[in-house]
Order: C-alpha cells, then sequence, then structure tokens
C-alpha cells in the first residue's frame, strides 16, 4: 500500500480559506475552507475540513476529510476516513477505508477494509476483504465483489422516518460475489458465494451458493442454484 | 489455435480457493486485470480466465505463499523488470545461462562490454539459452534473436510480448507479437517455437532470486 517516501523535510501546507494552490510533494496537508489544488498532490497526510478540488491524482498515507472533496485523478490512501461528500473520477485505492456520506467513484475501488455509511456510486468494481455497507439513499454499483460482504440498512431508517433522504435506501449491482455474503434491499443480477443470506427486501435474479442459502420471506429470489465442490 | 479458456466456477472448484482468496490475490495484482475475461452468458455475465496460465499461477501461488509474503510474490509475477544486475562471471556461477549463451551474446554485441549486465540484458540471454539448450534454434539464429530483441524489447513491443520463430523454405524468421496475441500465417510457414516474455521474465527472476536454482 501506498506509503510516501517523502524526506521528512519535505515542507508542511496549511491553507486556510479561500485559496487555491498547485500540487506537488509535501509532507503534511491540512486545508480549512475552500481550496482548488491544480495538480497532482503526494503527501504523508492530508486533512481537510471544508472543500477541497484536486485537478490531479492524490496520494497519500492518511487522508481524513470532513465535507466535499473532488479528485480529477485517482485517489491513493492507506487510511481514508471521509465524513461528507466524495467525488473520484479515477480509482480509489486504500486499505482501510471509512466513508460517511455519499460517494461517486468513477473507476474502481480496491481496499482490504472497506466500511460505508451512506450512498455509493461506482460504475466499477468494488473489491475488498471486507465489504461493509450501511444504506442511506439509493447505491448502484457495477461489481461487489470480496471475502465478506454486508449490506444492510443503515439504523436510522429503522426509526427516524423524516430523515432528508428521498430516495428509498437500496443498491442496485450486477454481479455480488463473497464467501459470506449478507444483503438486505438489494437488486442484483447474480448473487455467488459460499453462504449466501438473504435478507428483507431484495430482489435477486439468480443465487448460486456453495455452502449455505438463505433467503426471507420478504424478498424475491428468481432462481437459486447449489454448486457442490467436487 | 485460440486460448482455452476455464469460467471461473470451474477454476474455484478445481483448486479449491475461495472468492476472498481469489480477489485477494488480484488485489495485490499477483493475477493481472487482463486475465479476467468477462462474457455474456445465458445467466448473465460470467468471468473466465486463460486456463492454462491462470491454473498455473494459482498453484505457483498456493505453493509458494507459505515461505514469501504476497507482496513478494507481486513482485515476482510482474511483468516489470526485475532491479538486481549481476556480473557475467556471477551469471556463470549461478549457472543462471550457459556459457554458449553468454559468449553468443558478448561477441554480438560490441567489443567494449560492462561487466555487470542489467536485468533485460540477463532476460535476452536468458530467452537465447531457452532456445539453444531446446535445440529450436542455431547459432547462427541466436544472434539474428538477439539482434531483434536489442532492437526492439520493451520500448516497441511492450513487456507483454511474445516470440516466434518461423520457418519457411528453410529461411528463418523471428516475430515479436506485442500482447502475445494470435498471428496467422500462410500454411507453408512453421512456428519452429514460441515464447511469452512475461513467462521469461518470471523464470528468470525466479532463478535469480535463487529459490530455483539448478
Amino acid at each position: 500500500m501506498y506509503e510516501s517516501t517523502r524526506e521528512p523535510q519535505q515542507a508542511d501546507m496549511k491553507l486556510v480559506g479561500n485559496s487555491t494552490a498547485n500540487g506537488g510533494a509535501f509532507r503534511n496537508v491540512s486545508i480549512t475552507g475552500d481550496v482548488e489544488i491544480g495538480g497532482d498532490v503526494d503527501c504523508r497526510s492530508f486533512k481537510c475540513t471544508g472543500n477541497a478540488d484536486v485537478d490531479g491524482s492524490l496520494q497519500s498515507g492518511e487522508l481524513k476529510t470532513t465535507g466535499n472533496l473532488a479528485v480529477k485523478g485517482s485517489l491513493e490512501s492507506a487510511r481514508i476516513r471521509v465524513t461528507g461528500d466524495l467525488d473520484i473520477k479515477g480509482a480509489l485505492t486504500g486499505e482501510e477505508i471509512h466513508i460517511f456520506g455519499g460517494c461517486t467513484v468513477k473507476a474502481g475501488i480496491q481496499g482490504e477494509q472497506f466500511h460505508l455509511k451512506g450512498s455509493l456510486q461506482s460504475e466499477g468494481m468494488l473489491n475488498a476483504e471486507h465489504v461493509d455497507i450501511r444504506l442511506l439513499g439509493r447505491s448502484a454499483i457495477g461489481e461487489i465483489v470480496g471475502g465478506r460482504v454486508e449490506v444492510k440498512l443503515h439504523a436510522t431508517h429503522k426509526w427516524v422516518l423524516w430523515l432528508p433522504y428521498r430516495e428509498s435506501p437500496e443498491l442496485v449491482a450486477n454481479v455480488i460475489e463473497g464467501d459470506h455474503v449478507y444483503l438486505e434491499n438489494t437488486i442484483a443480477q447474480t448473487v455467488r458465494g459460499g453462504q449466501v443470506t438473504i435478507g428483507p427486501n431484495c430482489r435477486i435474479e439468480l443465487v448460486e451458493y456453495r455452502t449455505g442459502f438463505h433467503q426471507d420471506s420478504r424478498s424475491e429470489v428468481v432462481r437459486s442454484v447449489w454448486h457442490s465442490e467436487t | 489455435m485460440t486460448e482455452e479458456l476455464i469460467s471461473k466456477k470451474e477454476l474455484l472448484d478445481v483448486t479449491g480457493i475461495s472468492y476472498g482468496q481469489l480477489y485477494r490475490w488480484k488485489r495485490k495484482n499477483l493475477i493481472p486485470e487482463q486475465w479476467f475475461i468477462r462474457k455474456s452468458s445465458f445467466t448473465g455475465q460470467e468471468t473466465f480466465f486463460p486456463r492454462e496460465k491462470i491454473l498455473q499461477r494459482i498453484d505457483r501461488i498456493l505453493n509458494m505463499k507459505d515461505d514469501l509474503s504476497l507482496d513478494a510474490l507481486a513482485d515476482m509475477f510482474s511483468p516489470s523488470p526485475g532491479e538486481s544486475s549481476m556480473s557475467v562471471g556471477e551469471i556463470l556461477e549461478r549457472n543462471i545461462v550457459s556459457s554458449v549463451s553468454i559468449n553468443l551474446y558478448l561477441e554480438t554485441m560490441d567489443s567494449v562490454q560492462q561487466p555487470i549486465l542489467g536485468f533485460e540484458k540477463i532476460l535476452i540471454i536468458y530467452v537465447l539459452d531457452k532456445l539453444l539448450r531446446s535445440g529450436d534454434i542455431s547459432l547462427d539464429e541466436g544472434r539474428l534473436l538477439i539482434r531483434t530483441l536489442e532492437a526492439y524489447f520493451p520500448e516497441k513491443t511492450g513487456r507483454e510480448c511474445g516470440i516466434r520463430l518461423t520457418r519457411k523454405m528453410g529461411v528463418a524468421a523471428f516475430l515479436l507479437v506485442p500482447g502475445d496475441g494470435e498471428v496467422y500465417l500462410d500454411s507453408e510457414v512453421k512456428t519452429v517455437a514460441r515464447l511469452s516474455m512475461p513467462a521469461c521474465t518470471e523464470e528468470l527472476k525466479l532463478r535469480m532470486s535463487g529459490s530455483e536454482g539448478s
């Protein structure tokens, strides 16, 4: 995973208020306010409160933002913690990814741990050892693959009815694959896995499972096939 | 001859690995993206793999993953060159290539030679050595091969390239095929030898790292 090779004498960048900056290599980047960065950024830590617009790729050892972060290129960081909106035109790569809010990634997402509370839009593939999605709002993604895949309704949906999310919380995906799969409020073409559990409010065309399959009565599974291990 | 494919389902059955492992290795670049071939089938989309390559790769990974970390394995499988360089003496001593091949190479190159050879050069000698050992080419053709590779590999052809040796009416010709795709030739042309550079790179790395010393 990406660990910045920057020497310790590399400068810090601190931006406050409404400003623009050039990209480059830094040690720590900290942003408060509304900032446009006109190029690639390579740093050890990237912290932002407010809006940041990166016109290039962003590589960082760790990344923590509150507010909006838009990246024209790809985002790569070992630890990613985002509260707010994340908009990436390239790919998102990390080890531990925590997102609370909306997330749009044009290309694929790769990581070891992927935790999302909110919504996600991506045409690519989400590949992580552990995928944990708590749905708030509508999400759509091409493919989800990994070891353990869990998609659940966010807990607030069960007791707060006046939430500002107008769209019904659901996940639309073509393919979901994993050794352990648990799904709620999901519409998918194909779900393949070892142990597959389809929770409430799902509509799945085809389930292929190896060790076990369980379906909630409030869900619809058109066809389920068992594959023996030969 | 199109490549034989294996479906993901069958692959998991045959090798006994899980979805999680497969995707973990993909994340770690142990299995290249290009091997995931998507095709639509009657159940929607299915993923296929080139049968030979993937089975061999998974076999390797399963055998070596106890000794090496996944990152070290990824380095070994990546088609990018290794960083190591060696002197001529060291190459011979460790028996990486035969002295015939190395002499042929040195003779083809201009007389001024730096005693240390970079990975690229060793790779060319290794390919030469492989073909010479198999008896598919003569020394003269070996010289031709060296010149061909020196001129075009890897700048023009890319690293994922294939080498074909063809003969027609006793005349030999080397083809470098970017991407190692299929080439269709007239029926009188015989393909005598066929090698893939990524596979050779991998073998050479193994040899140089010493875990497969011969």
